[in-house]
């Protein structure tokens, strides 16, 4: 990290960005990260400065900050926020009626370092990266190792410039212990220009798509800037080059040494998608060829340009292959100076606990042109600071929002008034917003299953099935068994595999709901259904213990979980098979039939039909309920079983469940 | 737009008004499955059709063992048969004998030719017209109709995808409110449309009152269209649920000999249900097939997938025009690719993926049928005469409803798109 450093100071010797602090303070401080995101009196100090700086904003605005919120709105939206689902019965009920001066300090803490942050922020990671249980079609180049390096990541709190580096010069074989952040050039296969325009809009929040065909029509960029952006990772390779992959490829679909079997034919394309065919091998070239139908200036068909980063600091050459060429352009992405990188993580991470960004949508910054105002930055001095907190903070994000949930801005009332998102917020009070389809799924489910971050699944453990064979080890295990041998020795390993596994021992998707056999998968024991979970059913898990994303018909595709085939491609609007869902099938189906659900046992704990009311508003809508309210819902309460049933259904389909105050 | 039509509307928007104001909470009217049919007009062709029924061979159909075999060599068909149809002068493979005694009312697509030679990137740009990119999701076709077309009926989706995957029939940028409504099995109905039968009537009812006045309290306190939006959303769910024109989505309610006809496989049902929604008023169904990947033993595979194609097709034409609804509804098949001419004698005689020639039909929708479009050399393996691109035959598909095919839609991202990209109509099919 340090030669990056220091290779970065020369490179932008020249760049206008001055900083509070020198770059070398940028190496010690992965050191003193760790102190300033632990220190209370740093972030005490930094969240005020942030609200004085907001607080001006309201006042140039002439706008009078909404009232704070109560204690019960606020732990709401900080668990909805932090953890991605609401307090069960029992963490409301304690930080009610717990009466420190510093419990919500406390609390911003605990969460933070809880396994349910880890769920929310791998969601929110895996939808801006795309990431995926499938990175192929059908059966081929699996995602768990993918979703588990970003799992790991997210767990380690691993810093977003660190992260970024480790994605964009990602090598190694697709199951090779450790590599799997190649999952996100993987991801593309095929389409290395897709990929760079993405790699623009996740890192940058610089949308360069148009520029792929044409100079950009809204945008100052020009094709070639795209295209010698492009040039960083051109050429590199998906799949290795080796002998055995020839091998392999010859025997499935050969001429000469087509095997005549068809079963052990499908054995070794499996071998061929999955093992020798799948990773990341090599390095970008520095150069690229225009493409043939070149129109625009600056440029000639099939000319080769050399690499260039759209910000000043790394370049290639046309008539010479690059030395390090991706490291190179990861320094240039990940340096505190590139005017971007810090700014787009800062504004993603401020819309994340905020509600809305300092400006929308987030990936898409423009600068102004002769021709276009550009993108408008609600409160600049904020948004200076912020990045500046950033820097200081070393890219560590659970530091960074830890400030931002230690503001009084964040603990400000909810504005009643509509707003218009796309214009420039004032942050002088929260904004509604729907829960994501995540968060819906996740808090129903803590209405039913205990200690619900705890509860594992599966969608992370491979096992191994090859052509309808299963082979009882993961994937990570046939890669070390395989990966070095000998042409002779892979025919005998597929001879002996169909000779030990017969045909029909297994689907995929079957092997999934069963427990992990003794392996060398490093995540294998990682496999627990404690008795508390016993007898409930296997997919109340959150959502991030599910696949990735989930199969189309599922609730949380119904309520907008990313198909994670675009950046951020989650929604939050509603539709009518939501409503359907709620009001006949997964409410009624998973929860209110659920007799040993969570809900039920807060509320049967009360002894009067007053406090099972108030039981149930505090399990579903983390509050009491008001005189009104009692009233209204006190005669389900007297009525036994089927009034509490009216009554949790009732709670669960309010406007007040399924939105964020 | 005549005054009939707008009388309809009208009392039916008057209809649905009185389940708002009831919050289709007390006992709500139960509605007609009258359409709605102001939104059926269209201004670029006077006698547009109104639906689209698309059947999605999925895995690459042969062209030679199912449409194209009218002059092939015998080297090229291999084991398959040609047949006399209905239509004079026009042959059709043995493997659909009884879409040949339809053949008056289909036209051929055989000059279909793709640039996409793998599966998923070939089923995209045929349900999209788009080549896949790893920047955007363009939306399906049906998405397209439905969002240039609008709704025939307010009461049901306006796009339903009967055995799709579901990625098939997403709406892409345009949003999960313009993606395919899913059927897994055409005999199960809409998900969750039901009443569950643990709940009673008499609690539904009280829970939903319950919900709603707590509602109507909460948005005396916030002023938010997103909460408003999801809000009168419980009404429509409602409404759907109490509305005769659910029904559509029950297959079991034709009778036996009709159910028959359409053959038990589930595209069969399928393609009954298909017109069951379109006759309520649905814009857009797809219906899926597939299996027609035949790398291996094609000889044996492709009769086995086309029997389900045939029955499913032929019921589908047959029903449809004896209902008076041939004119209005258009039938399209479709696939990814064709496949290879050569027949792979190592591969028990198979046959690989072949982008570069393949075939399609129509039928329906306003076209002439009993005819063909496009021709292949006698091998089946080049068009040697009106060549058509999937984007041409969704555009042609658009303009048989009377869309624009120049209408611009932008993206959230700000990027201009088409319904069928730069294709263009082929026109003359149309009478």
């Amino acid at each position: 990290m340090i030669r990056i450093i220091l290779s970065m100071k020369t490179m932008f010797a020249t760049a206008t960005l001055v900083l509070s602090f020198g770059g070398s303070l940028h190496a010690q401080l992965t050191k003193k990260e760790v102190k300033l995101g632990n220190d209370p009196a740093y972030i005490k100090k930094t969240a005020l400065e942030v609200d004085k700086r907001m607080g001006a904003g309201f006042q140039r605005a002439k706008l009078a900050p909404v009232t704070p919120s109560d204690d019960s709105k606020w732990l709401r939206r900080v668990y909805l926020d932090s953890v991605g689902r609401i307090p069960s019965y029992d963490e409301a009920k304690a930080f009610l009626e717990d009466k420190a001066a510093d419990k919500r300090e406390k609390l911003i803490d605990r969460l933070l370092n809880s396994e349910g942050y880890v769920s929310h922020t791998y969601n929110w990671y895996a939808d801006i990266l795309r990431a995926t249980s499938r990175l192929g079609n059908d059966d081929d180049r699996n995602g768990i190792p993918y979703l588990r390096w970003l799992r790991e990541a997210v767990a380690a709190n691993k810093p977003w410039d660190k992260m970024t580096f480790e994605l964009l010069t990602s090598t190694g074989g697709g199951w090779e212990p450790g590599k799997g952040a190649v999952g996100y050039f993987e991801r593309d296969r095929g389409m290395p220009l897709d990929n760079m325009a993405n790699t623009t809009r996740i890192f940058l929040g610089t949308h360069m798509e148009c520029a792929q065909c044409h100079d950009h029509p809204y945008d100052k960029w020009k094709q070639t800037d795209f295209y010698e952006m492009a040039a960083f990772t051109h050429g590199l390779k998906t799949g290795s080059n080796s002998e055995q992959k020839r091998y392999v490829n010859e025997k499935y679909d050969g001429k000469d040494g087509l095997e005549p079997d068809k079963a052990k034919r499908d054995v070794y394309r499996w071998l061929m998608e999955n093992i020798y065919d799948f990773g990341v091998y090599g390095d970008g070239k520095g150069n690229i060829p225009l493409p043939m139908d070149f129109k625009e200036k600056g440029g000639k068909p099939s000319e080769v340009v050399a690499a260039k980063s759209i910000f000043p600091g790394a370049r290639g050459n046309a008539s010479r292959d690059m030395k390090e060429a991706r490291e190179k352009f990861a320094e240039w992405m990940t340096s505190p100076q590139n005017p971007r990188f810090t700014l787009i993580i800062t504004n993603r991470a401020w819309r994340r606990v905020m509600g809305v960004g300092m400006f929308e949508p987030v990936d898409k910054f423009a600068e102004k042109t002769n021709d276009a105002p550009g993108t408008v930055i609600s409160n600049p001095a904020a948004m200076e600071y912020l990045q500046q907190v950033m820097r200081e903070v070393n890219f560590d994000m659970k530091a960074f929002q830890k400030v931002l949930f230690n503001t009084r801005t964040y603990a400000l009332g909810t504005n009643t008034q509509p707003v218009d998102t796309k214009m420039p917020y004032a942050f002088h009070g929260r904004v509604v917003k729907r829960m994501s389809a995540e968060q819906v799924w996740d808090s129903m489910t803590t209405l039913v299953i205990p200690d619900v971050d705890y509860r594992k699944g599966n969608a992370l453990n491979h096992t191994a099935v090859v052509a309808g064979r299963n082979l009882g080890k993961s994937g990570y295990d046939v890669w070390k068994e395989v990966i070095n041998m000998k042409p002779a020795e892979i025919s005998a390993w597929v001879d002996n595999l169909m000779k030990a596994n017969p045909k029909g021992s297994g689907s995929e998707a079957m092997m999934m709901d069963k427990s992990m056999m003794a392996s060398n998968d490093p995540a294998a024991a990682s496999q627990t259904d404690g008795a508390k979970w016993n007898g409930f059913s296997k997919d109340l898990l959150r959502a991030a213990e599910l696949r990735s994303p989930t199969a189309p018909e599922h609730f949380l595709r119904k309520f907008g979980q990313s198909s994670r085939e675009v950046i951020e491609g989650a929604s939050s609007e509603s539709d009518v098979t939501q409503v359907l869902s709620l009001i006949n099938g997964h409410v009624e189906k998973s929860i209110i039939s659920e007799s040993r659900a969570m809900v039920y046992k807060a509320i049967d704990a009360a002894s009067t039909p007053e406090d099972k009311v108030k039981a149930a508003f505090l399990a579903i809508l983390t509050r009491y309920p008001t005189p009104a309210e009692m009233d209204l819902m006190l005669p389900e309460a007297k009525k036994g079983r089927d009034g509490i049933k009216n009554l949790i259904y009732a709670l669960l389909n309010t406007n007040e469940f399924i939105f964020i105050l | 737009m005549n005054f009939n039509d707008t009388d309809e509307f009208t009392r039916r928007q008057l209809l649905c008004n009185i389940a708002k104001a009831a919050l289709g909470v007390s006992v709500a009217p139960m509605f007609s499955s009258s359409l709605a049919t102001a939104a059926d007009f269209l201004p670029n062709r006077p006698k547009a059709a109104k639906s689209v029924i698309f059947l999605m061979m999925s895995g690459g159909m042969s062209h030679l063992d199912t449409l194209d075999v009218m002059g092939k060599k015998e080297s090229v068909l291999g084991e398959t048969k040609a047949i006399e149809t209905s239509a004079k002068g026009i042959m059709l493979s043995e493997n659909l004998p009884k879409t040949a005694k339809q053949m008056q009312h289909i036209c051929l697509m055989n000059g279909m030719s793709t640039t996409q030679g793998a599966h998923e990137q070939g089923q995209y740009l045929m349900q999209r017209s788009y080549t896949m990119r790893g920047t955007i999701v363009h939306p399906a076709l049906g998405s397209w109709v439905v969002r240039l077309a609008g709704k025939r009926n307010n009461n049901l989706p306006g796009f339903v995808a009967v055995s799709t995957d579901a990625n098939s029939a997403a709406g892409g940028f345009m949003g999960a409110k313009y993606s395919g409504v899913p059927i897994g099995e055409p005999g199960q109905g809409l998900q969750d449309s039901m009443r569950p039968s643990s709940i009673n009537e008499g609690d539904f009812e009280k829970r939903l009152k319950l919900a709603d006045a707590m509602n109507k309290q909460f948005h005396t306190q916030i002023t938010n269209p997103g909460i408003r939006e999801h809000s009168s959303l419980y009404d429509d769910a409602l409404r759907l649920m109490r509305c005769e024109d659910l029904k559509a989505f029950d297959v079991k309610k034709e009778p036996t000999e009709i159910s028959e006809m359409y053959g038990t496989s589930r595209f069969g049902q399928g393609c009954l249900l298909a017109r069951r929604l379109v006759e309520h008023g649905v814009r857009f169904v797809q219906v899926t097939l597939g299996g027609w990947d035949t790398h291996y033993d094609n000889f044996t595979a492709v009769p086995a997938r086309a029997k389900n194609l045939d029955d499913g097709l032929s019921a589908l034409l047959k029903d449809l025009h004896r209902r008076g609804m041939l004119q209005d509804t258009l039938v399209a098949v479709g696939t990814e690719f064709g496949r290879t001419p050569e027949i792979i004698t190592e591969h028990q005689d198979g046959r690989d993926h072949y982008p570069k020639a393949f075939s399609c039909l129509i039928a329906g929708g306003g076209i002439t049928g009993g005819r063909f479009y496009g021709k292949k050399d006698d091998k089946g393996g080049n068009v040697v005469e009106g060549m058509t691109t999937p984007m041409d035959f969704n555009a042609t598909i658009s303009y048989a409803l009377g869309l624009d095919t120049d209408q611009v839609i932008m993206s959230p991202s700000g990027r201009p798109f088409t319904v069928a990209d730069k294709g263009k109509p082929v026109v003359e099919l149309f009478s």
